[in-house]
């Protein structure tokens, strides 16, 4: 597959960027590590007239901590992320998130922001435009109809990164910088929930992800797994990030974040898992009944090669896994 | 000069193990450096001057349909187009069974899969080409479709995919040899089961490419192209053309792996040749990775029931075997890989009385044909399941019963298949020793499992697929004083390691090194007649091709050596670029001094060496009447293999990985050891594929839903299990050299070794595949509530 015809900008500094992105609004597609990005364009899953290139502002890459606070330049590739040392000794769930995705290959190209940005997945939309054309558009590609569900008007494609899960449990903010100036927001707000515009700038809009902030007070322990059909390469058929506080090792539990991906339009908390833990001692009738309750707050369709009473049945079977290991509680 | 050795023993080789020094050697591939640099040239890499590129419309309305209409007007107004190529233009069916060859260059009349292709445009350049895909308009009239070979049958009177192919069935054979229903009622020990296999895809990473330039001024084609089987590419193009096979050159690039995917012509080398001609440009045609799936030629998808019949002691008495073949919309290999599938009944046990009663389906999905190991892989997974399962029901271990059956030299089935050589017994004996198989099996936690399965499979075929009794491999063997030792053969190195294996077995017959000898294969204009790699025959065909053309160079060069050296030509050797007396060491001579004395006097030494296999008819032994299909699964000889597989079911999730494979396999005189090991090792990854990840998948209209490799799950190196990986001391005293395969036998246990291995986890056997985390989990809750 060949990649469509565009323009290829490649703006010096963040201040150009902006009104770059402002001039082409819906015609241009910024790209960064464009892992994620080539394969869509090949795919004419999105033809823009402009790439806007994010490769000379040097300011969006780098880690530092300041004040309680780890700060990650979303042009820091997954890579640099993964093996950085002040993330695999503070934030090492994280790390492994960051580790997991794609395959060695991608990782050094591959950025942490583009994957924050990813695009919803679903096995009727990420096809070649020869597949898609074999079928009327789904909902998702400007059609009326989705095609997992029969429904109208409504797209259930999958949110599938790995990294924001973790970020959102962890209680991370994102900086987005626009014409209007910037603004800072939980991540967790970023997420639309909408199949077909799964963020808030990913259809185009005039800003741009500058910043992630994680702050490193807020939990004690914080742990990611993924499962997937094999171990490289594939998206997640379910990934879920837990961060937990507790009063003292062992000890009570005072806040609890579950943060899944792979089973909703975007990443999706189970609050009402996380607030059977909250108070409690870690023993396993807690933790059991918080992965039931984390099983039943999710909706997956089927969107992948995997049915969603599958999908259901490991998130039980992986929220139990990590409480038990972050609680350091034996089976 | 006329010098011909009189022929030692069968195919001209000794009865006796030899002492090598080049043969049996772990050295380095030739083509190694230039493939991990990213030098190798692979056809898609080509362009030649005023070259422009093909490309094909495809069907993606309809799996099953009639052609009402092709309007190619516009696409041929846009300017940059050169052709259009449709259906109508090259009728002249193609197939590598020239009996049931029933494929054309585009489709013509109607689709029979959801992607076959309708048109072709030749253009200046890709993007052009998409654009006038996209103004070539079709009109279909939808036919019903058929997915299911069952309902094929069912309802073939009323909807026929091929018109001249009644109920729907390419072919179908019963093959019977003994009393079977007799045998059974005299067993101790019988079962029955029903297994079916998925439907996969051979993955290699080049997709097919093909470039094809004709020259109007004298009406030469020269066609580069990816494949297995130049000799049969250029013969059917032939056809196709209706160019005489003279006035067309095959030659092979770099190819990127074929796995039997490559192993018969491509629709890209047709249209590429097609609309050359038609251009009097070179064009170029470049098959997408979902082109790959749709043209597909991949494992039959079989149906299969097997019944297997031991008297008390555990010997074999009796096997039946009933099997359908999905083969998708085509013929292809069909009804070879068909009667193959009856065949490996017979073998690596001795079965008495056996009965096969087979049939090749058309249904409306992307064609079935040859993949490594075919016709062996899925009635090896009944087979080996059914005797795993018997041994339980007679209370041994798999491994007593296995040994007891196992054939032994000199065997002859009851089909005639007969099998010179078999160190089968030693295979067995060492993957269980050094897997510590008896100890674990049946002892290990729940959760974790062991399995034992054998194989065994063809070097080499009996017959070419057409009519012929020429030989099935010439080696031109050229010495001279400029270039050396050069071999010319027509043979396609594909990744197996041919090529490196060729130059061994030349430098061990011409007694020098192997990096003496320049290998010129991959050509039908400069390389002697070679059949194809398929079916594990090159490196038995070459061989023995090798030494007859190495004697006569050798005759030639001890007959001049014997006048430089002062003694008689019959008493001298050549060994490690010397010839020397083998009674007067001093006398010695250095090779490259006669060799120069001879191309002074005559000139070049030139010799060419033959191979043709034996034709063993196949007939019943007892009745001595002919059987239909039963020359197909006879071969010069058998490589046999036996594999142990440990597994690790995570009963929480359902996931299976296999932490270690420990195999021991014989293949003869191992020719190269470190290319046996890369062999087997691949073999074990290609077919664990199939038994865990690996399935095509087809919507309820015949449309692929994972034609990419991002949606077709191939295991990766994260999936690769720890391999012990054996070759056991093996040597076919009738063979050159001692070689037998070693490229498709190892294919064979992977399969039936891993689903053992999970019911010795978890007491589930599965006769289904792809085994994944969804059905082990279903099927440990059926377990649960059973107990």
């Amino acid at each position: 597959m060949r990649l469509p015809k565009f323009q290829y900008l490649e703006p010096a500094t963040l201040a150009e960027t902006i009104p770059l992105l402002m001039e082409h609004q819906g015609r241009s597609k910024v790209i960064a590590g464009g892992t994620d990005l080539l394969v869509a364009l090949k795919q004419r899953l999105h033809t823009p007239a402009y790439l806007i290139s994010l490769s000379n502002l040097a300011a969006l890459k780098g880690i530092r901590e300041e004040d309680g606070m780890v700060t990650i330049g979303p042009l820091t590739t997954l890579e640099g992320v993964s093996a950085a040392p002040l993330i695999r000794e503070k934030l090492p769930g994280l790390a492994q998130a960051a580790w997991e995705v794609g395959s060695p290959l991608l990782r050094p190209m591959a950025t942490i922001g583009g994957n924050l940005c990813l695009d919803n997945r679903c096995r009727f939309y990420n096809q070649s435009l020869f597949w898609r054309s074999a079928r009327q558009p789904c909902c998702k590609a400007g059609g009326k109809v989705c095609h997992v569900t029969n429904k109208e008007n409504a797209c259930f494609s999958t949110y599938s990164g790995d990294v924001a899960p973790v970020l959102i449990a962890l209680q991370a903010e994102i900086k987005l910088v626009g014409s209007q100036g910037e603004r800072i927001l939980p991540l967790e707000q970023f997420y639309t929930g909408d199949g077909r515009r799964p963020n808030l700038i990913g259809g185009g809009e005039a800003e741009l992800l500058t910043e992630i902030r994680i702050p490193l007070s807020s939990h004690t322990g914080c742990m990611y797994k993924k499962y997937r059909l094999r171990d490289s390469i594939d998206f997640p058929v379910v990934g879920v990030a837990v961060a937990l506080r507790l009063d003292q090792p062992q000890g009570i539990c005072r806040e609890a974040k579950i943060v899944i991906t792979g089973v909703g339009s975007r990443p999706v908390e189970a609050t009402q898992a996380g607030e059977k833990l909250t108070g409690r001692e870690m023993r396993p009738e807690f933790i059991l009944a918080a992965s039931e309750t984390a099983a039943a707050e999710i909706h997956p369709v089927r969107t992948d090669q995997v049915g969603p009473s599958f999908k259901r049945h490991l998130v039980r079977v992986m929220v139990a896994e990590i409480i038990r290991e972050l609680g350091g509680v034996d089976r | 000069m006329n010098y011909k050795p009189a022929p030692e023993g069968f195919a001209g080789v000794s009865l006796m193990k030899e002492k090598f020094t080049q043969v049996g050697k772990s050295v380095p591939r030739v083509d190694a450096p230039q493939k991990v640099k990213g030098e190798a040239i692979y056809t898609g890499d080509m362009t030649l001057p005023g070259m422009v590129y093909g490309k094909i419309k495809r069907c993606t309305e309809y799996a099953h349909a009639i052609i009402k209409k092709i309007d190619c007007s516009k696409a041929l107004a846009l300017p940059g187009v050169l052709a259009v190529l449709t259906g109508d233009e090259a009728p002249n069916k193609w197939g590598i069974v020239p009996q049931s060859a029933n494929e054309t260059a585009l489709a013509v009349g109607k689709v029979r899969f959801h992607g076959e292709g309708v048109a072709a445009v030749a253009a200046v350049d890709e993007e052009t080409a998409e654009a006038a895909l996209d103004l070539i308009e079709v009109a279909y009239e939808p036919l019903p479709v058929l997915l299911d070979p069952f309902e094929s049958m069912e309802r073939a009177g009323e909807m026929l995919i091929h018109e001249d192919s009644p109920g729907n069935i390419l072919h179908a054979g019963d093959q019977v040899y003994g009393d079977v229903d007799k045998a059974f009622t005299e067993c101790a020990y019988v079962l029955e089961k029903e297994f079916r296999t998925s439907y996969v895809n051979h993955a290699f990473l080049e997709p097919h490419s093909a470039l094809a330039s004709y020259d109007p001024q004298n009406g030469q084609l020269h066609l580069w192209a990816s494949s297995q089987v130049p000799h049969y590419l250029h013969r059917q193009m032939s056809n196709v053309l209706e160019i005489p096979m003279n006035k067309i050159r095959v030659t092979l690039p770099t190819v990127g792996g074929g796995f039997g995917g490559k192993g018969e012509a491509a629709s890209s080398e047709f249209i590429a040749c097609l609309l050359s001609r038609k251009t009097g440009r070179p064009v170029k045609v470049t098959f997408e990775r979902n082109e790959v799936f749709f043209t597909h030629k991949g494992r039959h998808i079989c149906y299969m029931k097997m019944k297997i019949g031991l008297d008390k002691n555990g010997y074999i008495q009796a096997v039946d075997f009933d099997n359908t073949l999905d083969g998708g919309a085509y013929a292809g290999w069909g009804v070879v890989v068909m009667f193959y599938t009856a065949s490996m009944i017979h073998l690596p046990y001795k079965v008495p009385n056996a009965r096969a009663r087979v049939r090749r389906v058309y249904t409306n999905k992307p064609t079935c044909g040859a993949m490594r190991g075919l016709g062996g892989v899925q009635p090896r997974f009944a087979m080996e399941c059914l005797l795993d399962e018997l041994a339980e029901m007679m209370g041994v271990s798999p491994y007593e019963l296995k040994i007891k059956n196992a054939v032994e030299s000199g065997h002859t089935a009851i089909n005639n298949l007969y099998v010179p050589h078999s160190e089968y017994k030693k295979c067995l004996q060492t993957a269980v020793e050094k897997s510590g198989y008896l100890e674990k099996h049946g002892k290990l936690p729940f959760g974790k499992g062991i399995g034992l399965a054998g194989g065994y499979y063809i070097s080499g075929t009996a017959y070419t697929l057409y009519q012929s009794y020429k030989p099935h491999t010439s080696v031109l063997l050229r010495v001279d004083t400029e270039g050396g030792v050069t071999l010319h053969c027509a043979a396609a190195e594909i990744g197996q390691g041919c090529t490196t294996v060729m130059a061994q077995m030349a430098a061990e017959a011409l007694g020098i090194r192997y990096e003496d000898v320049h290998i010129v294969l991959g050509d039908t204009e400069l390389g002697a007649f070679d059949l194809g790699s398929f079916a594990s025959r090159l490196t038995y065909a070459a061989g023995a091709a090798i030494k007859e053309a190495a004697a006569e160079i050798n005759q030639k060069l001890k007959e001049v050596a014997s006048g430089m050296l002062g003694c008689r030509a019959d008493q001298l050797a050549i060994k490690d670029r010397k010839i020397y007396s083998m009674y007067e060491t001093k006398k010695t001579i250095e090779w490259e001094k006669v060799v120069q004395a001879c191309v002074n006097s005559v000139g070049a030494l030139t010799s060419i060496g033959h191979y043709s296999p034996p034709r063993r008819k196949g007939i019943d032994l007892i009745s001595g009447n002919r059987v239909q299909g039963a020359n197909i699964g006879h071969s010069p000889t058998f490589g046999f293999s036996c594999q142990i597989h440990e597994v690790d079911v995570d009963l929480e999730t359902g996931r299976i990985r296999v932490t270690k494979v420990t195999e021991a396999g014989d293949c003869g005189q191992a020719v190269n050891p470190m290319s046996v090991e890369g062999q087997v090792e691949g073999s074990i990854m290609f077919a664990m594929g199939q038994a865990l990840y690996e399935e095509i998948k087809l919507d309820e209209n015949g449309k692929l839903l994972n034609p990419s490799l991002h949606d077709y799950k191939t295991p990766t190196v994260m999936e690769m299990p720890e391999m012990d990986t054996n070759i056991v001391d093996s040597y076919d005293p009738t063979a050159p050299f001692g070689v037998k395969e070693t490229g498709e036998g190892a294919v064979q246990p992977t399969i039936p070794a891993i689903v053992n291995a999970i019911d010795d986890a978890i007491g589930v056997r599965f006769t289904e595949l792809p085994i994944t985390p969804e059905k082990v989990l279903k099927a440990l809750k059926k377990k649960k509530e059973a107990d």
